[in-house]
């Protein structure tokens, strides 16, 4: 069995190749050294703590099925941030996605006829976080990362409150059609 | 593309550890999540093994044991197509790995892992455990055939779990 104490010294890639024979304690030593700058990219990139943390999990996560595909003539360093950033990248291009699919949705509902007559477009229907988000983020055409800065939140909960408005103008705009 | 890279893994690079604070407990998660403990993974397994294992009992009686009094059984058809002795290894082969194949469904890849680290001595532990209830419950386990059986369930065991785990690995 070996100890911590005999990895201490040992480089990330003699302790990667110990962690592909399943040694816990090296893939502890290499999430000791790394944990940190791993988590400070992850912040710096998402400006989220909270996001960089479930990010890190990932990250590792990644790190630990992809560790046979290593190769020990290559420097660790490199290879766990390539890792550490294609799963930022994938999660940025997740996010658009989602960015897309409630823009289309809003799109839609202020484009039917009788919910612009009906003014559900009026954002006083909505709390005034609501109204806040979803006028920086429609009219202002801000992102999620700038509205968070200015409101002082997290681009997540942005995107929250942001959903959450369009979810009440569209039923809004259901119960409208239904009166008439 | 590959300048922005070099950028950022420099930014990366330069980025002071000692200035970041890493939640203690994001560790635990992670350690928790990447090494599950095998007595943990075992004994759902366990669990599995007795419920499933149970269960077929309806499609394929052991050692005369039916204790849902089905007419049929696939002990019966292995009996008539290839005699006695393949029948038992069958058996075990059919008791064992079927629990274990429908458990994988409940598994991570990480669990999956130590189940196949430790495979040998998981599907011994469960099969001979098997064949002591089967005497328990009044099953006629008569030594020779308990030994294919054994045998069969050794086979079949260490069989499903090889391939559900390759399986998962090019799933992931």
């Amino acid at each position: 069995m070996f100890k911590k104490v005999d990895f201490q010294k040992s480089s990330d890639e003699e302790l990667m190749q110990a962690y592909m024979k399943g040694e816990a304690v090296a893939f502890e030593i290499l999430y000791e050294r790394y944990s940190a700058k791993v988590m400070g990219y992850l912040t710096q990139k998402t400006r989220s703590p909270k996001n960089a943390q479930d990010l890190m999990q990932e990250s590792f996560l990644k790190l630990h099925r992809s560790r046979h595909l290593y190769n020990s003539m290559f420097p660790f360093a490199p290879w766990l941030f390539s890792i550490t950033r294609s799963v930022f990248l994938d999660s940025v291009k997740k996010k658009s996605l989602e960015d897309v699919t409630e823009s289309q949705v809003f799109d839609k509902i202020a484009a039917v006829p009788d919910v612009k007559e009906a003014s559900i477009i009026d954002l006083n229907v909505l709390p005034m976080n609501q109204k806040q988000v979803v006028g920086l983020r429609v009219y202002d055409e801000e992102t999620f990362e700038e509205i968070a800065e200015r409101l002082s939140m997290t681009p997540e909960n942005a995107r929250q409150i942001f959903s959450r408005a369009v979810k009440a103008l569209k039923s809004l705009a259901k119960e409208d059609g239904v009166k008439k | 593309m590959k300048d922005q890279w070099k950028d950022e893994f420099e930014e990366f690079s330069q980025i002071d550890s000692s200035s970041v604070q890493v939640p203690e407990t994001l560790f635990n998660k992670i350690q928790k999540r990447l090494f599950p403990n095998p007595w943990q993974v075992f004994g759902k397994i366990a669990l599995m093994q007795t419920a499933v294992g149970f269960l077929s009992l309806a499609l394929c009686t052991q050692f005369g044991l039916n204790p849902f009094d089905t007419e049929f059984s696939l002990a019966h058809w292995f009996m008539k197509t290839a005699g006695h002795s393949v029948c038992m290894v069958l058996c075990g082969m059919l008791f064992v790995s079927l629990p274990y194949l429908l458990s994988n469904v409940f598994l991570n890849l990480e669990e999956l892992e130590v189940v196949k680290r430790y495979e040998w001595l998981q599907v011994g532990v469960l099969a001979l455990t098997s064949l002591g209830a089967f005497h328990f419950f009044g099953g006629e386990a008569v030594l020779t055939f308990g030994v294919l059986w054994f045998v069969g369930a050794f086979l079949g065991g260490v069989m499903s779990i090889e391939g559900s785990y390759f399986l998962r690995r090019q799933i992931a």
